[in-house]
Order: structure tokens, then sequence, then C-alpha cells
């Protein structure tokens, strides 16, 4: 009885710990601390943290495009405004954009759009473009804003766009909403000779440095580049110079933001015309924003490596005399006790 | 069909393995302490209590080698597959990348020493003192470097880590440059160099010094 004692208790003890350190891990699970801006489908992929009708939200999610109906090829604007009156801890709000809500294949490229640039400034010419995004929310009851610069599909005819919300709570419960309106969208062929725009928007520039725009454009006889400072009310323009010629009679188009002394953010959109008998026609891109940030300091690799290996050298050393002096210590403890 | 593995998927994968097994390590070595201690200040005194402790510190030994080991294998392939998802050109511009390379190595270090006292001494270790204090300090010392690499890996990919707190409490910027400049750098090689190999020439010496300052009042 008694070894089965000593046995049984020691055991007990350690599922206890190994209880206490899983429970503890579980506070973690849940994906606090959100999920990351990313390529997802209706429900992040199948994950259940933000399904189920308990833990619908009651948020406010207000839509708005910049126009009904778009050209094949051209840009759309979608805006998100999002009102949360229960944040979690982090406050975080993701919101995704989706083509359909069935769990699989309902990103927006399935249906052939495009993103070319996500709330967060993700570009699709460095693959940073998502869905999904997410943005810290200012506070309960704040309205959070997410637009998304969409190209249209080259297939023409009428598409919808859904939107949902992820978010947490002040108990952690991970809360949901969709948007209950329509999103439709027509897209219309594109009229023989109307300018076709290829751009892949900056994602950063650096202060004191101009930034470079580039398109490649198909069918236009000029192109130009509007900028402004966010928040001012007037654009700036200038006429981009063809670089190169493209096939398709096509160019490649360059242009530059100027540099500016300080971190900023600099919208942009471009604009390009062909002119023909009766007027010319006319395309422009959506309204791009790029953040100009300080240059990033480029770390001294020599400095970092010499820095390891004296460190290293710094820890083989202790090692070597701790243990020369832990040896030393027992064969005298060794040689008292005889 | 081709199916391809996704690497994040294989670097979350091996980034638990290291952390949870270099985590079973570390509370291991927390138990032969605390049985130590004990044993040190109270005898066998305790009941179940003082039992229990013992038979969980026998236990743990066997487990520090094990999990250690395992970590540190772990800890190596997480490198891998960590190099293998982000470019060495992108490893090597950011200021935060470098932060991790850098204490992960260090983690690897110590864990890999503390690995080699045990597999060397192995039970005998943890009856010298000296010897408990020094794989106490090498593997608490590789825990904290493999938390600090676990948070600075948080933070790359974008979450918030549950360090942070105590990162802001220090002031630590896991984003700037942990860098010491080359002027500093170069002095610091002469000074780790020549008190390194005179420490080790003369541990003996300065030991028996030592003890012998310690005694002589008794005589």
């Amino acid at each position: 009885m008694n070894d089965k004692f000593r046995t049984i208790v020691p055991l007990i003890s350690c599922l206890l710990l190994l209880l206490v350190l899983l429970s503890a891990a579980s506070t973690l699970m849940g994906y606090s601390g959100g999920w990351r801006d990313d390529d997802e489908d209706y429900n992040c992929g199948g994950t259940s943290c933000h399904s189920g009708a308990a833990n619908h939200g009651a948020g406010t999610i207000e839509v708005s495009l910049d126009k009904t109906s778009v050209l094949s090829g051209q840009s759309l604007t979608i805006a998100v405004n999002v009102t949360e009156t229960q944040l979690g801890g982090d406050s975080l709000i993701g919101v995704f954009l989706l083509s359909s809500q069935t769990g699989s294949n309902d990103h927006p490229s399935n249906q052939g759009w495009t993103i070319a640039q996500d709330p967060n400034g993700g570009t699709v010419g460095d693959g940073s473009a998502k869905n999904y995004v997410e943005k810290v929310s200012p506070g309960s009851g704040v309205s959070v804003s997410f637009k998304w610069n969409l190209e249209a599909p080259p297939t023409p005819g009428d598409y919808d766009l859904f939107v949902r919300v992820h978010h947490g709570s002040v108990a952690r419960n991970a809360l949901w909403e969709d948007y209950e309106g329509t999103i439709s969208v027509e897209v219309t062929p594109l009229p023989s000779g109307t300018p076709e725009i290829h751009h892949e928007p900056a994602s950063v520039g650096y202060v004191e440095e101009a930034t470079t725009v580039t398109a490649d454009v198909v069918n236009a006889t000029k192109v130009f580049l509007y900028w402004r400072l966010a928040g001012e009310s007037q654009f700036n323009s200038s006429e981009m110079l063809n670089t190169s010629v493209l096939s398709d009679a096509g160019w490649a188009f360059e242009g530059s933001l100027p540099p500016r002394g300080v971190a900023v953010q600099i919208e942009y959109y471009i604009v390009a015309t062909h002119e023909i008998d009766g007027g010319p026609l006319v395309a422009d891109t959506a309204i791009f924003t790029v953040s100009i940030e300080p240059r990033p300091e480029i770390p001294n690799l020599t400095a970092w490596t010499i820095q390891i290996v004296i460190i290293t050298e710094v820890v083989v050393f202790a090692a070597i005399i701790g243990w020369r002096i832990s040896k030393s210590r027992a064969k005298k403890e060794g040689d008292r006790n005889g | 069909m081709t199916e391809t593995v996704d690497l994040i998927a294989v670097h979350s994968v091996t980034v638990e393995l290291h952390g949870g097994m270099l985590t079973l390590a570390a509370v291991c070595i927390g138990i032969k302490v605390l049985d130590i201690l004990w044993g040190r200040f109270l005898g066998d005194r305790g009941g179940i209590l003082r039992r229990t402790l013992k038979k969980a510190s026998e236990y743990s030994t066997p487990t520090i080698l094990l999990s250690a080991f395992g970590g540190v294998v772990g800890l190596a392939l997480s490198g891998i597959t960590g190099s293998s998802i982000i470019p060495f050109e992108t490893i090597s511009s950011s200021p935060i990348a470098l932060n991790k390379v850098m204490v992960s190595i260090f983690a690897t270090e110590f864990w890999s020493i503390m690995i080699a006292m045990n597999m060397v001494f192995q039970e005998s270790a943890w009856k010298n003192r000296q010897m408990t204090a020094l794989m106490v300090l090498f593997g608490g010392l590789g825990y904290f470097f493999s938390i600090t690499g676990g948070s600075i890996g948080g933070t790359m990919a974008g979450k918030e880590s549950i360090m942070e707190p105590f990162w802001q409490f220090l002031g630590v910027d896991l984003h700037s440059s942990w860098i010491l400049s080359s002027d500093v750098v170069l002095v610091l090689i002469g000074v780790v160099n020549v008190v390194g190999i005179l420490l080790i020439v003369f541990s003996n010496r300065i030991l028996e010094s030592v003890t012998s300052s310690r005694k002589a009042p008794n005589k």
C-alpha cells in the first residue's frame, strides 16, 4: 500500500503540473493578438474561433464604392467603415473583402479581381496586398476606415463582393459581423481605343528621395501623374515620360513623386488620355497612398559577426574556467574525504 | 497534382518543438534546484511533498538531457526553416532579424554547454554545488535567450509578443539594432581574449590562493 502510494503521488503531482501548464497555455489560444494581414476565405479558412450565432457582434459596417460600373481592367475603390463597441484587449478589427461566402475560393482574385493596394498599404507588386486586413481601433465607438483599390476583372459581367468583420470583445469572445447589404459592381467591356493602365503601386518611399512611379500604358497619347500630401485638397500634376516601348502598342511610362524632408503620406493617381476625333478617351487609376519613411539603417554585418564571436568566446571561457574550478574543488573534497 | 508543404507551417512546427522541449528542460532544472535547496535547508522533512519532489528530481535528470537535446535540435531546425522562408538579403538588412539570429545563436551555445556538462558528469554533476550553479546559469541563460528569440520571432510575424510588457519595462526596442560600434567591438576583442586566456592559465593558482586565504585565519 505504501509503495503504491509512493508511486501514485508523484504521478498525480506530475499530471497536475502538466494540467496547470496546459491551462496556462490555453489562455494564449484563439488567435489573441490577431491573425495578421493575409489572403483568407470566408470564416478565416475554416477556423471556428469567430463563428456561431452566439458570437455575432453588434458593430456597424458601412460600405461605399467610388463607382458601381467600371470598365474591365480599370480601377475601383471600395471603402469599408467599421464601428465596434466590443473590442478585445488589443483593439484589433479584421476585415475581409470576399467574392463569395462559401468558405473556399472566396478571394476576389478567384473572380478575376486584382487587389492593387490593401487598406494597410500592401501592394500587388510585392505580393503584400491582402483581402484580409487588420487595423487597431483607436477606441470603442470610433469608426475605422479600410480602403481597397481593385483592378476590375477582364471579363465583363455583374459581380458581387462581400465584407466580413472579425474582432474581439472585452471578454475576448471572438465576435464577427457580415455586411448585410449588397455590393454589386457592373464590369463593362473596354471601348475600342480606350487607354489601359497597368500599374503596380509603390508601397514605400524614403525621406529626401524622389519616389519613382511607373506604369505600362496601352493606347495613350499622354499620361499624367497627380499627387498631393495626405490631407491636402488639391492635387499637383506632372506629365509622365515614356521610357521604353512595350508589345501591344504600349509604352512604359515613368514619373516621380518629389522628395520630402520628413515622414509623410503621399496620395497619387495616374490619368492616361488618347486623343481621337470627337474628344479624348480617358482612363485613370484609383488613388493610391505611399508612405514616405526614413530609409532604414543598414546593419553593419561585420560588427554583428564579431560581436557574436566575442560573446561566444566569453561563454566558452566562462564554461572552461567554471568547469576547471568545479573539478578542482570536487577533487579537493574527494581528497579531504580520503 | 503536386501538393507543396507550406514552409511557414514547417517552421511553426520546429518553433513549437524547441519551445516546448526547452521549457520542459527549464522546468526540470527548476525542480532539481528546488530539490537541492530543500535538502540543504530542510533535510528530509516535508512528508509527501518532500518525497514527491525527490521522485520528480530523479526523473528530471534524464529529462533535462533529453528535452534540452531535443530543444537544441529543434532550435537548429527552426533556424534552417526560418532562413528558408526569409531570404538572406532580407535577414542581413533587418536589425530585428539579425537580433533574432544573434540571440538564437547564444541560446544554442548555452544549452549546448549545459548538455555537454550533463552528458559528461551525469547525476554526479547535480551533487557538486559549483557544477550545479554552472548548469543552472547556462540553462537559465539558454532559456532566457530562447524565449527572447521567440518573442522577436513573434514580433517579426506581426503578432503581439507575450513578453512585450517586459521589454517595455526595460525600455528594450526589438526593432533597433543591437550591434555595438566597431570601436567598442575592437576593444572588446582584446580585453576578452587577454582576460580569458589569463584566467584559464592561472585558474588553478587563483583558486588555490583564494582557498588558502580563506583557511589562513584558522591556522
